[in-house]
Parts: C-alpha cells; structure tokens; sequence
C-alpha cells in the first residue's frame, strides 16, 4: 500500500523523470566516454607491442642466420647493427621493451590520474629518462576541466539528484497543509518520513544498478566481477550518506527552501571546499620543492661529473683490472662506451639521491592530504572509485617503481654480457628479462 | 522610486544572518586564497629569478668544449610566473616549467606540477578565480532567487504594483539592490587584489589587465544577477525559482565544462604520441642530417655549397663546412618541429574553440578562459614563452655552428674556441611578456560573448511586462 503509493508519487513528479532520464543519458555518454579513453590505450599498446615484437623478430632472425652461416657477421665498426651484441639488443638504436600498466577490467569507470601519469614506458640500457616518449598528450586546457565520466556522474551529480528527492519531504506537507494529515496515521512522523527515505533510496539504487548494468553490457564491459560488487556497494554507501543528510534536514523542521539551501551548502562543502581547503593546506604545510631548482641541481651533478671525469676513469681502470686503459689510438667503440657507462652510474648514483629527496616531500604532501578524505565522503568516493579503476595515484606511482626496478634488471642483463664482452646467442632471447 | 526599493533589498538582506553569514565567510575565503597565492607567487618569482642566474652560470661555466658539443650540452628555459597568477593561475599547473634547449630538437616543457601535487587538486583549488566563477554565483542565487517570489508568496507584490509601481521600476530596483550588496562583499578583495598587485613586480599593462579582469567578472555576476531577477519574476514558488536556478549554476560550472572537454576531444581527436613521433621521425629524414654527411640530401647540399663557392672541394671553402652543414640540418630540424608542434597546437586551439561555442550554454567558462588569458596562465601565452624559447634556443646553436664553420678548420673536431669568455659571450635569453593587444586579438571574442549574455539577460528582464 505504502509502497505503490510511494511509487506513484515519485513516477508522477515530472522533475524526477526528467532527472532520472538525465542520469540514464549521463551514465551512457560517461561510460562512452571511458570505453574510448580505455580503447585508446589498448590501441596504443598493441602498437608498441607490435613494435617492439617487429625489432626483436628481425634480430633474431638475423642472428640465426649469422649462427647458421648463412649471413656473414657484421664487421667491428658496424656493431650497432650485429644482433650478436648486447647493446644491439638491450641500449641502441631501437632496443630495448615497453613497461606497461594495462588498464583495468573497470578503468572505464575513472578517468582519475590517466590523463597525466604515463602508462608505458620503454626501457633500454642506455635510456634511463623514462618520461622520454610517453609524453601524455592532452590538451593541457581539457585535462584542468576533467574529463566527464562515470565518476564525475557519481560524484558530484548523483549526490544533487539525492538533493532534489529529498529535500522537501516533510517540509513541503507542512507547506501544502497536509502535515496534519500524517500526522494523524496511526504511524510516528519520524518512521514515516524514514520510510520514505529508504524507499527513495531504494529506488534511486535501483535505477543506478539498471543504468550501470545496461551500459556496461551495450559497450561490452564485464559485470561479473568482484570489482562491479564493490563499485555497487560503495555507490550505495554514497547515497545513503546524502540521503540520510536529507533526512535529519527535514527533521530540522525548516521550510523547503532553507531545507534545499542547507542541503546544496552541503554540497559545496563536502564535494569542493573541502577538497579546495585541504589541497591548500597540504601544498603550503608541505611543499614540495621547485622543479627548477630540481633542474639546476642536476645540472651541478652533471658538471661535477663532467669535471672529475678522468678520475673517475682512471678509478675504474685501478679497480677493475680486467679492463685495461686503452691507448688513444688502440680505442675501440667498446672502451668509449664502458666508460660512458663507468661515468654514466657515477652520475645516477647521485642523481638518485636528488630524485629520491623530491620523491620523499611529494609523498609527504600525498599522504597528509590523504588525511583529509575522511572529513568528506565525497573524496572518499572518489577514492576508491580511482582504486577500482585502477587510476589512482598510488597505481602509477608504484607502476613507476616497478620501471625503475625492472629497468635494473634489464641494465644488469645486458651490461654484464656487455662487461664480459659475451656475444649475443638465439636463445638468450628467452632469458631476456621480462617486466 | 527604484532606490527606494533598491534600499529595501538591500537593509533586508543585512538584517539577515543568512546573507550576513555567507558574505563574510565568502569574503574571508577570498582573502585567505588572494593572500595564500600571492605568498606563492613571491616564492615562485624568486626562485624563478634565482634559478634562471643558476642556469646561465652553469652555462657560462661548463668545461671547455667544441662549441657543437655545448649545443649537446644544452641549457634551460625556466617559464616566468605571471603576476596576476595571483587571482587566477589558469593552466599553470597543468604546464611545463622548465624547456631543455640543445642542438637538433625542440624539447616541450617538463615538469608539470599537477604531476607532483596531493590528488585533491583534481577536485578543485583554492584560488581567487575559482571563489570568483564558481562560489561568489552561488551567493547571488541563494540572494536572489526568491526576491520576487517572497512578494507573490506574501501577496505584497499586488500592494506594490498597485500603489503604480511599475515592473521595470520595480525589477531595476531589486537589481540595484543586489548589485550594492555584491559590491560590499567584493570591493575589498578587489582593493586587496589591488593592493597585493602593486606589491608585486607588476609589468605596467598588469594593472589595466586587473581592471579588465574586474569588469569581466561585473559582467559575469551582472548575468547571474539578471538571470535569478528574472527566473524568480517569472516563476510562481520561490522552490522552483532556487532549483531552476541551481540548475542552471550547474549546468554553466561544471555540466557544460566536463561534457564540453569530451565532445572537443571528439571532433578534434587529439594524436597519439606515436604518431606525433612517427610523423616526425619521418619528416626529420626527408632533410639534411648534420651529423651524416653522407646521405643523399646531405650530398646534395654539399654539392650545392661547392657550386656557389665556385670549388669542386670542401677542403677548398674558406671556411668549416662542417659548421656549416651542421647549421643546415638545425635548419631543417627546426622547421620539422615548428611545423609539428604548430599542427598539434592547432589541434588544442581548435577544442578551445569548441569549448567556446559551448559558452552559449555557459557564461562560466567564457569567464574562465577570458580570466586566464588576462593573467596570461593560458595556453596561448604558454606556446608564445615556447615560441621564444625555440627562438632563442635556433639563435643560441647558430651563433655555436657558425663559431665552428668561421674560427675552425675542415676536420677539427676537438676544436675549442680560443675565447676563454666564448659561451659567457653566447646570446642570452630575454623573455618579453605577451602585450595586452595580443591578448585582447586572442581572447577578445570571449568578452563580446560575455557583453552578449549580459545584454542578453537583460532585455530578458525589460520583457518582462506582467508578474502572474
């Protein structure tokens, strides 16, 4: 009874049949919008992978022929093209593998930090600038107004819908003379106007689960997963949040328009202050240093380097008797390119230790401004919308680390062959290290 | 007559807490962001200073080396701070600081600091800009929405018209009335934002980029004011007018913005990286390569050379040909990334373009994009410091190639200039700011857009002819 009652009420509201139209249209054109984004990345990998197999097939070709006679060794001065050297293989001229973070089952759901950390990045031996081809392009304007997706729909939008279905509950019998009315059923005001809720809530739950599932399913994104559940659940944990905001407003016993203005001060408060105030805070409290002041520092270590250079050569050659100095005229590609790499360590050595002290501030600026998601479920949504998506912060960055221990193996690898001066064979290609 | 009601609206609302309550914590919110970025600005400006010395020191300094080398080398461009960042930094954080500028290429700009920044800066930042296009609209809706239908809801409209008030009188009234009050929440942070300015080392056209920044924002508070003057004349329950009008300050801040970025990026498809690099390698190998003397175009220069020097040799020019062809292969380096990076900007500047035929839907982004051109933290005067920098970057490996091709000799490649001071004599960087001229031919059309919504919105008033 109460039930369709509710119903009729709601279905016969024209606003909220608009809105729910709305909404249907939102979730459509932002999962559009992130099967696009996310296709666009699949496209990307496929290419590099493609690349990447291309190069690798040829040398390995070619090698073969060269261990089965059937092609001649390449001379001395052409190693960069002989396959049977490691840094043909691991550093020069197109060497080297891509390290990739393939998007998530959900990556459609945010756009999150995408748009600015890179998803691949090729690794070589004589590469260690990671950023060097993955350069994110976007237009810098549509990156600051964000993309529009799913959690954009869900975060800011769905709350305001919540907003409109319950902001007058009560307030708008009070204002229509009808509070008498229900307050004469055999039913306390408070439990009536819960009841309401709920069954608002239920309903708006529902209309969310049908939208998500019918978009997911015409774009062709798999629902049958823990991941879905959990994106479900803490939507409705979301909406619960506002409608029970709507529900102790209405208690308060205000009229309907001071019920809305409290209600969508709320919104500002918890969807943009909040977040506003606490980025202000954590990028003054703890800020993180400037990146040219980062750039000149480099620069000195470069220098000093570049300064010091003979000793540290001459260092090397004392330490590691193995490798004899060469004489001017006596030297071969081999010397110059051990030496770069003997000054080349030298270097990242300290450079590292620059990078990691910017790394450690900006980390201390992450996590105090993570603090702050607790004072707003808004932040918190989006949260873990992100890590469901496989698009927060914390993916990428760790995805960096990765990189950057996967890049040692892969230096180590190849720069010992190239140490012992081993020449490259077929079947080292299975060994390569793989990320 | 209409200051009468003028001076009703107004005592009205300063004998309201709610009005009370939302101006000061909207006029503290504004100092405190006015306050906090200039704080940054002065940082960044010094550290810009101090780090552009930093950088032409290492330059002037480094080890004696063959002047082509020191093209390898390189040296830095560091992207100035603008001094009106201090009320909008537009797209600063989404832009490279630092251009790394050396032989045979043209670097974009590294460093972006949404890159290093806490993940809440995604959500929204605390600027003077963004209190001024998104929070400062909403006090005017919570202001005004029912300014007309409290007097239909009281019955105290039908009392005022028939005392031979009539609607326009009436209308110019209330809207005088919100614009006294506006003005008392805002005059001081524009005089803050005044103050602060001259505190800065302002360039002489920052002031009258200031005031055009504050007749902008008139002409964006003056259509929501108009709007919700209108809407609340218009409709008959002061509920209707606030969810009309909320949803209209939706649809213009962040609505039209985020469906706007996806459909730009739908008609102009933004290039992969890949191809961007694909089309440049391969129009990099239709030229001259300083560095391969031997391929068929580099050939075909020499031959060239030869012909106009009237020598069959290159030993027998009388000057380093190899200064020379290395000068030739920057050449055509050059124009192969001007003319990609022009092709890829093109592409940006076009979405802009889309997102500014969505301001038909949205006076807030109109705003926005006009704001951010008058702090000169748009793209716009982004590509103009690239610009300079690639200008001064081709300038700065002439004057080394040439040093090559007119003090050295054929096949000395471990010359070094005889000139102890040579690399502290090389040209240096001077970046000239964008001049307002430029500004206004870039980002004009968004103020005649503005004006237009604002004539706009209020003809939509003076029509309004009977209040039901």
């Amino acid at each position: 009874m109460f039930l369709s009652f509710e119903l009729k009420n709601i279905l016969r509201t024209p606003l909220v049949i608009i809105l729910s139209i709305l909404l249907f249209i939102f979730t459509l054109f932002a999962v559009y919008n992130g099967k696009s984004r996310t296709n666009k990345q699949l496209e990307t990998i496929k290419i590099i992978k493609e690349k990447e197999d291309k190069f690798y097939t040829a040398k390995k070709t070619m090698l073969d022929s060269i261990e089965k006679n059937t092609k001649k060794p390449f001379p001395d001065d052409k190693w960069f093209l002989s396959p049977q050297y490691s840094l043909t293989l691991g550093a020069v001229r197109g060497a080297g593998t891509y390290a990739i973070l393939t998007p998530s089952p959900l990556s459609v759901v945010s756009t999150g930090q995408s748009d600015i950390f890179p998803f691949y990045t090729k690794i070589a031996l004589d590469n260690n600038n990671a950023g060097d081809d993955n350069d994110n392009f976007e237009n810098p304007f549509n990156i600051a107004q964000g993309e529009f997706d799913l959690a954009f729909v869900f975060v800011f939008i769905l709350p305001l819908l919540v907003i409109v279905f319950g902001y007058n509950l009560l307030s708008v019998e009070r204002e229509q003379g009808t509070l008498l009315l229900i307050k004469s059923m055999p039913i306390r005001i408070n439990v009536w106007l819960l009841n309401k809720i709920i069954f608002r809530f239920l309903f708006l739950l529902l209309i969310c689960i049908v939208f998500l599932c019918f978009s997911f399913v015409l774009f062709d994104i798999s629902i049958q997963n823990f991941d879905f559940l959990q994106m479900i659940i803490s939507t409705s944990f979301y909406l619960l949040f506002w409608f029970l905001l709507c529900f102790l407003v209405n208690l308060l016993g205000k009229s309907s328009t001071t019920n809305a203005t409290f209600l969508v001060g709320s919104w500002v408060f918890f969807v943009l202050l909040v977040p506003s105030i606490a980025n202000i805070l954590a990028t003054n409290l703890y800020p993180v240093p400037s990146r040219t002041e980062f750039v000149t520092a480099q620069r000195d270590i470069e220098n000093e380097v570049e300064k010091q250079r003979e000793k540290i050569i001459n260092e090397f050659y004392a330490k590691n008797a193995t490798f004899k100095k060469p004489k001017q005229e006596e030297r071969r590609w081999r010397d110059n390119w051990r030496e770069r790499f003997v000054e080349k360590y030298f270097a990242k050595k300290k450079l590292d230790v620059l990078q990691e002290s910017f790394m450690k501030k900006t980390e201390a600026q992450r996590n105090f401004a993570d603090n702050f998601q607790y004072f707003s479920p808004a932040i918190l949504f989006q949260n873990a919308l992100n890590s469901l998506a496989k698009t927060d912060t914390k993916t990428y960055l760790t995805f960096q680390k990765k990189v950057n221990d996967f890049e040692k193996k892969w230096s180590f690898y190849f720069k010992s062959k190239f140490d012992k001066d081993e020449k490259m064979k077929v079947k080292d290609f299975d060994s390569f290290p793989k990320f | 007559m209409i200051i009468h009601i003028a001076k009703k609206e107004f005592t009205q609302a300063l004998r309201d807490n709610r009005f009370r309550l939302l101006a000061i914590f909207l006029g503290v919110l504004l100092a405190f962001a006015m306050l906090v970025s200039w704080s940054y600005y002065q940082k960044i400006n010094e550290e810009h200073t101090k780090t552009s010395k930093t950088a032409r020191q290492q330059w002037n300094t480094q080890t004696p080396k063959n002047p082509h080398a020191a093209a390898h080398y390189g040296t830095f461009a560091f992207k100035p701070i603008q001094t009106l960042s201090l009320i909008d930094n537009g797209l600063d954080k989404y832009l490279g600081v630092s251009v790394f500028l050396e032989g045979h290429r043209q670097n974009m700009a590294e460093y972006k600091q949404i890159t290093e920044q806490n993940d809440l800066a995604r959500f929204a930042e605390l600027t003077p800009a963004f209190v001024f296009s998104y929070l400062v609209p909403l006090l005017i809706i919570l202001l005004s929405f029912n300014i007309f239908t409290t007097e239909k809801e009281n019955g105290t409209l039908k009392l005022l018209l028939s005392q031979g008030v009539s609607i326009l009188q009436l209308s110019l009234g209330k809207i005088i009335g919100l614009w006294t009050l506006l003005a008392m929440v805002l005059l001081p942070i524009f005089g803050l934002g005044f103050v602060l300015l001259l505190a800065s080392s302002y360039q002489n056209d920052d002031v009258l980029r200031y005031l055009m920044l504050i007749f902008s924002l008139i002409l964006y508070y003056g259509i929501f004011i108009n709007i919700c003057v209108g809407v609340s004349a218009y409709v008959s329950s002061s509920n209707t007018s606030l969810v009309t009008l909320l949803g209209f300050w939706i649809i213009s801040t962040l609505l039209i913005p985020k469906l706007t970025t996806n459909i730009s990026k739908k008609i102009y498809p933004t290039p992969s990286v890949l191809d961007y690099k694909a089309q440049l390698k391969e129009d990099l190998e239709k030229g001259v390569d300083g560095h391969n003397p031997f391929s068929r175009r580099s050939q075909i220069f020499q031959d060239s050379v030869l012909k106009a020097n009237k020598v069959d040799s290159i030993q027998k020019l009388l000057f380093n040909y190899a200064g020379l062809i290395m000068q030739a292969g920057e050449e055509h380096e050059t124009v192969v990334y001007a003319k990609a990076l022009k092709k890829l900007n093109d592409i940006y500047f076009a979405q802009l373009k889309i997102h500014e035929a969505s301001a038909i839907l949205s006076p807030t982004i109109l705003f926005k994009m006009f704001s951010m051109q008058l702090a000169k933290t748009d793209l716009a005067t982004h590509y103009d410091f690239s610009a300079q920098a690639e200008k001064y970057r081709v300038a700065l490996v002439r004057d080394l190639n040439y040093d090559i091709k007119d003090n050295s000799k054929n096949g000395d490649w471990e010359y070094i200039s005889k000139d102890k001071d040579f690399f502290k004599k090389n040209i240096q960087f001077q970046y000239k700011p964008i001049s307002i001229t430029q500004t206004l031919q870039q980002g004009g059309m968004a103020l005649v857009y503005l004006m237009f919504w604002f004539l706009g919105t209020l003809l939509f008033i003076l029509s309004i002819k009977k209040i039901h």
